[in-house]
């Protein structure tokens, strides 16, 4: 367990339409199944000591079955972090390709909230940061609770290291100077 | 023994993320089950085998049945003469009349073919 370090998930709540869906196909994909008996395919599976393993796979059940691995994946894709020396996105953690981008304090330079009206209904958004090396986004939170916090929490660590570093410099600049 | 703690039992019914996708993993698992999926088992399918009162056929077997009704030989390995020697004579008298009928119409339509017939025959030991 790492003291320090605050990891913030996606939300749930961010993918509400591919929940609703998934609740919605699931009775639907029920009543279809005994509507039409003939989506249900028998195979066997494998043989074990005389005995036949057999699997009654309904097909319709993949329709669900994927909306919720869709939203699996959309939640669990992603890894946001925040602890004292940065800030830090891993996107791509299920998938082939995987891209991290760390970016400390002292080079923040803006810290944006997006929100849709819905999102705000749900307080759920997308926390933006920028940095002095490029000038858009450098790191995007999307899909996050209260991200009005983040933000503060994000922009209050980033004015502490500033007022650190200036305070830093007119020490070693006395010292320098007697 | 400290990888058994109970916060770690415990922490993805505390997240609510992870709760919330267990929830939904264990849904998804009650709809596979009420559309009809199972997974059972049942006893092997039985392999036809041969017995002595079915014996399984051979194409080998359905071909020296043919052969042996068209000729008239039993399906042996042991050799014709002595077989039919054994049956009385019955099988020569069956042969002959067939060597006979083929050996009338051939004749008049193509006298090479005849012929050959003949030569046949008479490597088969029919005339």
């Amino acid at each position: 367990m790492n003291y320090g370090t605050v990891t913030i998930p996606r939300t749930w709540r961010s993918q509400l339409k591919v929940a609703l869906l998934f609740l919605v196909s699931c009775p639907v994909t029920i009543y279809l199944s005994q509507l039409f008996p003939k989506t249900v395919i028998i195979g066997p599976l494998i043989s074990l000591f005389g005995m036949e393993i057999v699997l009654y796979l309904p097909l319709l059940w993949f329709i669900p079955a994927g909306i919720l691995l869709t939203g699996i994946i959309n939640i669990y894709d992603v890894r946001y972090v925040v602890d004292t020396r940065g800030i830090e996105t891993k996107v791509g953690i299920l998938g082939l390709n995987q891209r991290i981008v760390r970016v400390r304090y002292e080079d923040i330079r803006s810290v944006e909230v997006m929100q849709t009206l819905w999102d705000r209904f749900l307080d759920i958004g997308t926390v933006q940061v920028g940095t002095a090396a490029t000038g858009g986004v450098e790191v995007e939170f999307s899909g996050v609770a209260a991200p009005h916090e983040i933000q503060r929490m994000i922009q209050s660590e980033r004015d502490k290291r500033q007022r650190l570093a200036v305070l830093e410099s007119a020490d070693s600049f006395e010292r320098v100077n007697g | 023994m400290a990888a058994l703690s109970v916060d770690n039992l415990k922490a993805p019914f505390v997240n609510r993320v992870h709760l919330i996708t267990i929830i939904g993993v264990s849904v998804a698992f009650a709809t596979f089950r009420m559309a009809g999926g199972n997974l059972g088992t049942a006893p092997k399918r039985a392999i036809p085998r041969a017995t002595q009162a079915a014996p399984v056929e051979t194409e080998q077997d359905i071909a020296r049945r043919e052969l042996s009704a068209v000729v008239g030989r039993q399906p042996q390995t042991a050799p014709v003469v002595p077989a039919e020697e054994a049956e009385g004579g019955s099988m020569i008298s069956k042969l002959v009349k067939r060597s006979e009928e083929r050996t009338r119409p051939a004749e008049p339509a193509a006298p090479a073919k005849a012929g050959g017939l003949d030569e046949i025959e008479k490597n088969l030991g029919l005339r």
